[in-house]
């Protein structure tokens, strides 16, 4: 795991945890541009148009929202459920944005402003452990994924190809698999991530059953909720700068590249 | 023009999900207890990616050569493989198994 040079904690600049998390953003960008081109040949069966899609792209750059929107629509449903399926597939920015809250800089339209760089993968990457996140890993994993989602919605968009063809290469087991690598990376972190990630499956898998994807994540981030059964942390609050801790992501970007 | 209304709302509301917890909870001291309950959001979190992406919505979506191309990422970082090799052995598995299952 570890085939880079060990960065001392605290000497990483902003500008290098920004390259870091492009590097370990890098996988991540490869499987949304894979998925933004389904995306892209989708909407074209559905007569979306050359503009909508990309621009569908630019402003909500979230793949399960953006194909919950074009199921909804495509099913006949109107404007309000198709919206109503993607917000709840949406939902889950919401305890994403909680934890990631008090990383981010600035007053609180700057954070606003700044909490949009948070999407699944970069979100998971930027995690420190122990509720840290390194804000500058989040920006430069979410600066080169969003153009990879938009390229990738224009190329399926002029190409439309046959949306099958991701689904037999096998393509679409990149992002789960990413995010396996980073969940066994949490575990390893800490072992106090064990119980909440059992129960957090435990929860999704039976919420699933008869919830949407939104609500089903937002009950599996509720397993957090097990730190109230053990004792009131005495470590102080939070350092004023992530700088001291963000040695784990210098090493997993180096390794996304490497 | 519904589809323009429906990309614009979605578009809104994302914005809203993301800004929330950041413009409200930023910059001000949590107690202890928020801040050890938000520490282990993320593996909470991941492990619902997972299973949310695996299964689908009632458990619709489950498809054994999708588990097993992730079974594979996990045996492969159980010996240490670097990240690609570990992508491009669960993107293996999973399209030789879904051609040899065709």
């Amino acid at each position: 795991m570890n085939n880079s040079l060990p960065t001392p904690p605290g000497v990483a600049t902003p500008r290098e945890r920004f390259r870091s998390g492009l590097a370990v953003g890098s996988g991540l960008a490869a499987a949304s541009f894979l998925l933004a081109t389904s995306f892209g040949a989708l909407t074209q069966a559905q007569g979306w148009g050359t503009l909508a899609p990309i621009l569908c792209s630019v402003v909500v750059f979230s793949g399960s929202a953006q194909f919950a929107l074009v199921a909804a629509l495509g099913t006949g449903g109107g404007v309000a459920s198709a919206v109503t399926a993607a917000a709840l597939i949406n939902s889950r920015f919401l305890p994403m944005g909680m934890a990631v809250a008090g990383d981010l800089r600035g007053g609180r339209l700057r954070r606003a402003l700044e909490g949009q760089a948070v999407v699944d993968g970069s979100w998971a990457a930027a995690h420190l452990g122990g509720g840290r996140f390194d804000r500058y890993v989040l920006f430069g994993a979410t600066a080169i994924q969003w153009p990879a989602w938009v390229a990738g919605t224009a190329l399926g968009v002029a190409v439309a190809p046959e949306p099958e063809l991701m689904h037999r290469l096998g393509l679409d087991v990149i992002t789960p698999a990413l995010l396996v690598t980073f969940l066994i990376d949490e575990l390893r972190k800490e072992r106090a991530n064990r119980l909440p990630a059992l129960l957090g499956a435990v929860i999704a898998a039976a919420l699933i059953l008869v919830l949407p994807t939104g609500p089903a994540l937002i009950g599996a981030a509720a397993a957090a909720l097990v730190a109230l059964a053990g004792p009131a942390p005495k470590t102080p609050a939070r350092a004023a700068d992530a700088d001291s801790a963000h040695q784990a992501d210098a090493d997993s970007a180096a390794e996304v590249t490497g | 023009m519904s589809l323009w209304i429906a990309i614009g709302a979605i578009a809104l509301i994302s914005f809203a999900f993301k800004a929330i917890g950041p413009a409200v909870l930023g910059g001000r001291e949590l107690p202890g207890r928020t801040r050890s309950v938000l520490a282990l959001v993320a593996p909470a979190l991941l492990a619902g990616f997972i299973v949310t992406a695996l299964a689908g919505p009632g458990w619709s979506a489950l498809d054994l050569t999708l588990f097993a191309g992730l079974a594979t990422v996990a045996v492969l970082r159980h010996f240490r493989a670097p990240l690609p090799v570990t992508l491009l052995g669960a993107v293996a598995v999973t399209a030789l198994l879904r051609l040899w299952t065709s």
